[in-house]
């Protein structure tokens, strides 16, 4: 009696489908499932007994071998469950039926754990399993996948499900309703298909620059960073409103498109993070604390799971208290930031996860936090403890920082002041515009913000007019700058100059993006 | 072997100091006949030395001692100048306590022109307008001609020397650890500067020495005492500065400070020696009446700098800014009222013209 279904498992941040073979030949009853599964998939043997006997169903007294192929892939997580089961019930009946091969069992594939009373509970990694199924689909399309109709998931995985997925998915609840919905295939009208996820009308809501006092430099250094996808650096005595500042850099950037929001999902549905089912349509915002180990930040573990700079895809990774980090937490972002992903090898197995996002880092001037501030006299702090503290962040890491930008205390006079405060529906218009004079650039290239401009596309797409171009080697010849920074400064330049709608950059534009260079402290 | 190698071992010996030093020189009349008379343990009784033949390190003290040393001060370029050199600078023989033995890298020459140097001593940690002011006067002094001899340590000390740098005097850092080794670390280019510049590294420290905290108040004595003056530039209250101003008191040196703000208290020091009667200076042209300086012809008309115009909008900021002090952008967007795009270029072309210097926490008036 042999019988085959389809399943699905997780591998990094993609799902692959799982071709589960089940043969019952006579014998001493065993249960064996090969296939390099990993404990918890060699855990569902207890699950599926229980649950085909507990559904309703009896569980054959037999010798049962379960093969999972791709059988070089190491199988983790629940999600087999389910697969694993209808398999097992599709070999009884292939054993029943001997002639007509009525019920197609291999035109669905099953994702869900079983519980032991027979229920189907919701997995993690939802989104990328459907959309694995699919994008499989669309690959071959002789294989033997092609036949596949729809997609039975659990009921609680529904909604994640089916914004991810282009072929039908039916969230049910046990697992002899899945049976009875393959056996009668008709009673699929009476369920109720939602073929796309309507939008949530109720956003996340909005963190408002209006709501910071002054700062000027600091919101227009938050503008440049979200037109041109720069990192930022903020330096400024606690209580400056770094945090407050940071956290309303993701209202800033454009809405997430379609795919972007796929994308961003996944990764959070991985992580089983995925608020109520839905899509994220917000740009993640993260902060991790300043304790947090190397594996959290750059993802990790055994299997695999992203970390915060992962998590952060597409939106804003906020390092507060940077220097507080262990110094190999922060210097794992070099090499994820210039790729805007992260390969994580481990034994068996490599995976890479993305991670585009901006990095904004805060930090005080010295460690008590008053050094150089209007209220320097507080500061208790020895020279050499300054100077430490300045130099945890490494110059590979502060190169990559392209916008620094010191924050100051507001006096209560400012905040009193009765002033125009730049919204951030204004400031986003702008940022959409600019961005959008990008994307017509780079159109056909893989560059889609002007931060991802290498050395050699500057000299194409960044053409400085005569003036800036004096203005800037005067600049570097009096201001002592570095070669390393002029390809930043340049970058930050072709930004103000998108934000300004110039496709040509002028001497002011290079002028404030010179304001926004690293200075050393004269310590 | 040249005499001073002896006496540069000798000062090794642990137990043997400036004044057991000189006792046995004198005694002596040459420092290698001492240096056989302590290797063999049998000096004078009536000279009272105790010693053991180990330096501060547990290194015993030997012939071979000897020879490694005549080696290493070879190697890192190390001048020994005893008290009979015609190096060793009078105004040190003065004082309490006189080191016997001094070690110098670069220019040595520059000691014999003692008598027109000023000490310039401050704080590690201290504010942007305290750099400023030593920047500014240490480069005004060296223009005038006067050697600025400082610590070498970070802050005010770096910042004299860079200032002194930059005028056409040369400059002398004095060093609280053998001349091989580069105490703090982040000076080390300040340090190849002062070298390049035909400036002069003392100290009476041997090689390998480390810093060690206990070196920094006699290092001081030095500084006071080898130089006509002492300018206290930035010192809180009760700091070291202050301490070195007093070594110069008691060994008659004048000490000069340049007032602060006084709403920061990182000037109190300086205030507070004002209070006792320091000299207060307000600009370093003052020091040349004090001591009935000339001015020298070769560095005359060298502290006149090209005059730079500025536009009426570059004016305004200018005026937007604090003296002495930083202003944040907020702070000009604020008092000048103008966009922020227009700053910027300001601000540069300012900064170009070098009247501003950009730091990390907004800009700051050059003097």
């Amino acid at each position: 009696m042999y019988a085959k279904t389809y399943g699905v498992c997780v591998s990094g941040i993609d799902g692959y489908v799982v071709t589960v073979e089940v043969d019952i030949s006579p014998g001493l009853p065993s249960f064996d499932i090969v296939g390099l599964p990993a404990t918890s998939v060699k855990e569902a043997k207890e699950r599926v007994r229980s649950a085909i006997k507990n559904g309703g169903f009896e569980f054959p007294m037999k010798r049962i071998v379960v093969n999972l192929a791709p059988a070089h892939i190491r199988k983790d997580g629940s999600s087999l469950d389910l697969a694993i089961a209808m398999g097992i019930l599709a070999a009884l009946q292939e054993g029943k039926h001997k002639k007509k091969q009525s019920i197609q069992w291999n035109h669905h594939v099953f994702i869900g754990e079983l519980s032991l009373d027979g229920s189907l509970q919701p997995v993690m990694g939802m989104l990328s399993m459907v959309m694995g199924v699919t994008n499989q689909e669309l690959e071959n399309e002789h294989s033997y996948t092609s036949m596949v109709e729809d997609i039975i998931v659990p009921l609680g995985n529904q909604e994640e499900a089916t914004s991810g997925s282009s072929i039908p998915v039916y969230g049910l609840s046990s697992l002899s309703e899945v049976v009875e919905l393959v056996e009668h295939p008709e009673k699929k009208k009476h369920l109720s298909i939602q073929t796309s996820i309507e939008i949530s009308k109720h956003r996340m809501e909005m963190l408002d620059l209006q709501d910071v006092k002054g700062q000027v430099m600091a919101k227009r250094a938050l503008e440049i960073a979200a037109a041109g996808g720069h990192h930022l650096l903020m330096t400024g005595p606690p209580g400056s409103g770094k945090t407050m500042l940071a956290k309303r850099l993701p209202f800033l950037l454009p809405p997430l498109s379609r795919e972007e929001q796929l994308e961003v999902s996944r990764i959070y549905s991985v992580m089983g993070l995925l608020k109520s089912g839905r899509l994220m349509e917000e740009r993640p915002f993260r902060s991790p604390h300043h304790t947090s180990t190397l594996v959290a930040m750059a993802g990790g573990g055994q299997p695999p799971k992203p970390g915060e700079i992962t998590l952060a895809h597409k939106g804003v990774l906020f390092l507060d208290e940077a220097p507080e980090f262990r110094r190999p937490v922060i210097e794992v972002l070099r090499q994820p930031l210039e790729e805007r992903q992260i390969h994580i090898a481990r034994i068996g197995m490599a995976t890479t996860y993305p991670s585009d996002c901006i990095v904004v880092m805060a930090m005080n001037p010295c460690p008590c936090g008053w050094f150089g501030t209007e209220e320097d006299y507080r500061c208790t702090c020895t020279a050499t403890q300054i100077q430490r503290y300045q130099r945890v962040l490494s110059g590979p890491i502060l190169d990559r920082m392209d916008l620094v930008v010191p924050v100051e205390r507001p006096t209560l006079t400012e905040i009193y002041a009765p002033r125009d405060e730049v919204s951030t529906k204004q400031v986003r218009n702008r940022v959409i515009r600019a961005r959008a004079m990008q994307m017509e650039r780079y159109k056909g290239t893989n560059i889609s913000v002007n931060s991802h401009l290498s050395h050699s596309d500057i000299e194409i797409y960044a053409k400085l007019s005569e003036e800036a171009k004096n203005l800037l080697d005067s600049a570097f010849t009096t201001l002592h700058l570095s070669l390393r920074s002029y390809d930043r400064i340049i970058k930050v330049a072709r930004t103000i100059a998108d934000l300004a709608e110039s496709e040509e950059i002028l001497a002011e534009h290079v002028a404030e993006a010179l304001s926004y260079r690293q200075v050393q402290e004269g310590l | 072997m040249k005499e001073e190698i002896y006496a540069s071992a000798l000062q090794h010996v642990v137990g043997l100091g400036n004044a057991s030093l000189g006792n046995l020189f004198t005694y002596y009349e040459s420092a290698k006949e001492a240096w056989h008379h302590v290797l063999h343990h049998n000096v004078e009784p009536s000279l009272g030395c105790k010693y053991e033949l180990f330096d501060e390190i547990r290194r015993p003290i030997n012939e071979s001692f000897l020879l490694q040393l005549e080696e290493d001060l070879e190697r890192f370029h190390m001048h020994v100048i005893t008290w009979e050199s015609p190096y060793y600078p009078k105004s040190l023989l003065e004082i309490y306590n006189s080191p016997r033995v001094l070690y110098g890298r670069g220019n040595i020459e520059v000691l014999q022109h003692m008598d027109r140097s000023l000490a310039m001593v401050g704080a590690r940690k201290c504010s942007s307008y305290g750099v400023q002011v030593a920047r500014y006067f240490g480069r005004a002094l060296s223009n005038l001609g006067i050697i600025v001899v400082s610590g070498g340590a970070m802050g005010i000390d770096r910042a004299s020397h860079e200032g002194a740098l930059q005028g056409q005097a040369p400059t002398i850092a004095v060093m609280g650890c053998g001349l091989n080794v580069t105490y703090p670390r982040t000076n080390r280019n300040l340090f190849l500067e002062i070298l390049e510049k035909d400036g002069l590294l003392l100290s009476e420290y041997g090689p390998h020495m480390q810093a060690k905290s206990h070196h920094f108040p006699s290092r001081n004595r030095i500084i006071s005492g080898m130089t006509r003056g002492t300018i206290v530039v930035e010192a809180k209250a009760s700091s070291g500065s202050l301490i070195t101003a007093d070594m110069a008191i008691n060994e008659g040196r004048d000490v000069f400070t340049i007032p602060g703000n006084v709403l920061t208290h990182t000037c109190d020091g300086n205030h507070w020696l004002i209070q006792q009667g320091a000299t207060v200076l307000t600009d370093p042209e003052q020091v040349l009446h004090e001591y009935g300086w000339q001015k020298v012809a070769k560095y005359s008309n060298m502290n006149s700098e090209q005059v730079n115009t500025v536009n009426e909008e570059e004016q305004r900021v200018l005026e937007a800014m604090n003296p002495g002090g930083n202003t944040t952008i907020e702070e000009l967007v604020h008092t000048t009222q103008l966009p922020l795009t227009n700053l910027h270029t300001l601000l540069l072309q300012l900064e170009l013209k070098q009247m501003i210097t950009h730091t990390s926490q907004g800009y700051v008036l050059h003097t």
